[in-house]
């Protein structure tokens, strides 16, 4: 990987300090745009790739780099919203694909989830935490964002909201939260249908669109947003995928947007809901973990103390175990040696 | 140690119900003995959302809110912890 400080892990120690993610920009998307091509048309034998665009920045960015390894023309950007999307992601969509000049096929999911139950199933676990919630409310899960500061184990609290703005928070139980988070990631599966459809119709390959956060703490839906051919930016920390995107001039309007999950009808952030750290902080951190620093080094070089490093550390080794899973391709009972699984 | 009546009317202690409880629920703890003080998280047989299910069987059964502030891996991270906060929240309501 050109341009990029390689390391093998947990070796020895090496210089860390806040300035670690940044790299050659331009190196490294030299060396993403080959490896593009030769996925997409030698491994893949696609003719072109198809990209799911949320208005957000790792779509973006994502969309940005295939357009520059295989042209705009062979590019089909969908925007696939549905009822409790917000429009101004859409319009973020809108704007990206014409930055760039690639065709954007708008397919609505809203009442395909309808039919699947999405929202009603989601309505009724939530009902039977809070009886009062009625669909007019808003809602959304969230961890708590003290994760530094204490031995906290990790739980989702259930945060809904009234038609005339009252706010009431309770911890989630575990059936409800299963069934919440069961019935929302008929979005993510939903449209990773039309991605494959339209895949499918021109003889494209999907790319995803996780970044390195995303994909190293299983921050995807198996079979939804998880699923793809490729995955151009997983490599790549979020503060990187920011300094590729301010690189290639994209919008500013993109650029400024908190990362959002836009995936619960109440305003929510990737920190609230998941990774319960500013994503400039978590970087860092994995990258010191993931190079073996010590935690007494990250900390003095990030302003922390060693315990709250250390408390992270086992959040992220912790996320992964649990997420696991996740990241298996299908197992199989006895070996199929004439099929490679690569 | 507190002894208690399980909801089969037998006396054991509140870790042995814990116990049985993790060892009934958990798969990994299916297959082996989980030791008092073997660490849940860290050894993989409980994750976040198992500890919610923890939870949940101790509100059933010991007849008292577990606050979120209590929701630490001090309190809920080894069978002997659990029961040790078991115990103190019964004595203390």
């Amino acid at each position: 990987m050109s341009g990029l400080i390689v390391d093998t892990e947990k070796t020895h120690a090496i210089a860390f300090n806040r300035g670690i993610l940044e790299y050659d920009v331009e190196a490294e998307l030299e060396h993403m745009t080959e490896s593009i091509r030769t996925i997409v048309y030698e491994k893949l034998r696609r003719r072109g790739a198809v990209i799911a665009i949320s208005g957000g920045i790792d779509s973006s960015v994502t969309a940005a780099v295939l357009t520059r390894a295989l042209g705009a023309d062979r590019i089909i950007a969908l925007s696939l919203p549905e009822h409790e999307s917000s429009p101004a992601n859409m319009d973020y969509g809108r704007l990206i694909a014409e930055h760039l000049g690639v065709e954007l096929i708008v397919e609505p999911i809203g009442k395909v989830l309808e039919s699947l139950g999405c929202y009603r199933r989601r309505e009724e676990a939530v009902r039977r935490v809070f009886s009062e919630f009625t669909p007019e409310y808003r809602f959304k899960i969230v961890l708590p964002q003290n994760l530094m500061e204490t031995g906290r184990i990790n739980f989702y609290n259930l945060v809904i909201q009234s038609p005339d703005g009252n706010i009431q928070t309770r911890r989630l139980p575990s059936r409800e939260l299963l069934e919440i988070i069961a019935a929302t990631n008929f979005k993510q599966r939903t449209r990773k249908q039309f991605e494959y459809y339209y895949a499918d119709r021109y003889g494209y390959a999907v790319a995803g669109t996780p970044n390195r956060l995303e994909y190293d703490q299983g921050f995807f839906v198996k079979g939804g947003d998880g699923l793809a051919d490729f995955k151009p930016i997983a490599h790549l920390y979020k503060t990187q995928v920011y300094a590729m995107a301010r690189y290639l001039d994209l919008p500013e309007e993109i650029l400024n947007q908190k990362p959002s999950t836009d995936t619960y009808s109440m305003a929510q952030s990737q920190q609230e809901f998941y990774f319960s750290l500013p994503y400039h902080e978590l970087d860092l951190i994995m990258w010191a973990l993931n190079h073996g620093i010590p935690t007494g080094h990250a900390a003095r070089e990030m302003g922390y103390t060693e315990e709250q490093v250390e408390r992270v550390y086992n959040d992220i080794k912790q996320k992964r175990r649990t997420t696991e899973y996740l990241q298996k391709k299908p197992l199989l009972v006895s070996p199929v040696p004439e099929i490679s699984n690569d | 140690m507190k002894e208690v009546t399980d909801m089969q009317g037998t006396q054991t202690t509140i870790r042995e119900q814990i116990n049985d409880f993790i060892g009934n629920t958990f798969p990994v703890a299916r297959k082996k003995q989980v030791g008092l003080d073997e660490k849940l998280m860290e050894n993989g047989i409980i994750d976040s959302l198992g500890f919610l299910e923890i939870i949940t069987f101790i509100e059933q059964n010991y007849g008292f809110k577990v606050k979120d502030e209590d929701v630490t891996a001090e309190n809920f991270n080894t069978i002997g912890n659990i029961g040790s906060y078991i115990e103190r929240s019964i004595e203390g309501a």
